[in-house]
């Protein structure tokens, strides 16, 4: 499978790029107590039909 | 009257949120959705009574059903190989029973399903805006390459794009993470038109904007915040999960208030977080709603919004009232109390690695 920018989604080729301590401070998987470090996460455990963790 | 919240109780604005309605004398349940499993198995009876058990929890007249974070429907297991995508749909029709039978029944739901459904749509959400007086910039949503470009080429505004949902890509290769945000888009940065047919997307005016707006709408109540963002990002979510942005209390004018007024009652919803960005004239410009979004970080980056005791006043008000929230919230601790209260638990926690945690995740890919 190719992996070049010809073959990418726009939203992926235009994404914004964060460090993997940057991630660890925003996507929490929702565990009690919550680890991020704003309670403006994004939740990527699956909801139905949209419901997104999203701020 | 109990609260019953729809989401893991663990979810971050379910556990503040709980926690303070407990300690302010509240009863609260919790049931992330309908599953295999004891605790997620739910009956409808539907008889000249009907009675509603989702989970241990009865749903009864008066109690108050937040619709937090319902979780999608998950089949037993142990089913045969070839039951299963029979028993995936069956279980997808009752959650969909379940979710949308609430709102028939003497409860108060926060939203109702079928509010939700209806106004998570983009599409829904920019039209009904501009009908409501709110001011919306021009969209295109579209999966056409000629109309992509039409809409480009033949604007004199400056244009962003942005994803219908977000998304997040983790790089397995050099590590972190990459995530869908708005971004401006040219004419002249187009990809080739296949591209275009990967996905549909979002493409819109940009808003030359001072700063970005956070709308909370509690009922008739709605508050307003000022997010303003050292980087002056297109999009400050990132920023503000990081912690770098700063939130001021303000007013929202009276046409915006009005607007927003008729279309959270056009939308059939009483709670929700509307996006505004404040041009160089001081106009709000309509950008999104979320009918579930955060808010509680509104109170980690400014204490006074108060909004965990504002919203716990506001779920458990009487019915048709009409007393301000400020009136009630001192009734209910502050989301700062909360995390004090976290911090005494937080070291006793594993470290979760978020890749193990949640490898369904419809919202997560992997790339080399």
């Amino acid at each position: 499978m190719k992996n070049d920018r010809d073959n990418r989604v726009l939203s992926r080729t235009m994404a914004r790029l964060i460090t993997p301590e940057e991630a660890e401070a925003v996507f929490g998987s929702g565990a009690f107590p919550p680890h991020t470090n704003t309670a403006c996460s994004f939740a990527l455990v699956g909801s139905t039909d949209g419901d997104v963790g999203e701020c | 009257m109990k609260v019953i919240v729809l989401a893991q109780e663990n979810d971050n604005h379910t556990a503040p949120i709980k926690w303070a309605l407990e300690k302010g004398g509240c009863q609260v349940a919790c049931w992330a959705g309908v599953s295999w499993t004891d605790a997620q198995q739910t009956s409808l009876l539907l008889n000249e009574q009907p009675r509603v058990n989702l989970g241990p929890h009865t749903v009864e007249a008066g109690d108050v059903i937040w619709i937090r974070r319902l979780e999608q429907p998950v089949y037993n297991p142990n089913v045969s190989e070839a039951d299963r995508k029979f028993a995936e749909m069956e279980y997808r029709s009752m959650h969909n029973c379940t979710a949308y039978l609430l709102e028939t029944l003497p409860v108060w739901c926060i939203n109702k399903f079928s509010a939700s459904r209806f106004i998570n749509n983009k599409s829904v959400q920019l039209l009904l805006a501009r009908a409501c007086g709110l001011k919306v910039p021009k969209a295109l949503l579209s999966n056409s390459p000629a109309a992509v470009r039409d809409f480009l080429e033949h604007n004199s505004n400056r244009a962003i794009c942005k994803a219908f949902m977000p998304h997040v890509w983790q790089r397995q290769g050099v590590g972190g993470v990459a995530v869908t945000e708005t971004f401006e888009l040219t004419a002249g940065q187009l990809p080739a038109d296949e591209v275009l047919t990967y996905a549909p997307g979002i493409y819109q005016d940009m808003v030359v904007k001072q700063f970005d707006i956070r709308t909370v709408i509690m009922g008739h109540r709605i508050y307003s915040y000022a997010l303003h963002n050292p980087k002056k990002a297109l999009d400050w979510r990132q920023d503000a999960g990081m912690g770098k942005i700063e939130v001021e209390i303000v007013s929202t004018p009276e046409d915006v208030q009005q607007g927003i007024l008729a279309f959270a009652k056009k939308a059939g919803i009483c709670f929700g977080s509307m996006d505004f960005a404040v041009d160089a004239d001081g106009r709000w410009w309509f950008l999104e709603i979320n009918e579930q979004g955060q808010f509680l970080w509104l109170d980690q980056f400014n204490p006074e919004a108060r909004l965990q005791q504002k919203f716990c006043a506001f779920i458990t008000a009487p019915e048709g009232s009409t007393e301000p929230l400020e009136a009630r919230e001192k009734q209910f601790p502050s989301f700062d109390e909360y995390l004090k209260m976290y911090e005494t638990q937080k070291e006793s926690q594993e470290p979760i690695d978020i890749a193990a945690a949640i490898p369904n995740s419809p919202y997560l890919s992997q790339e080399p």
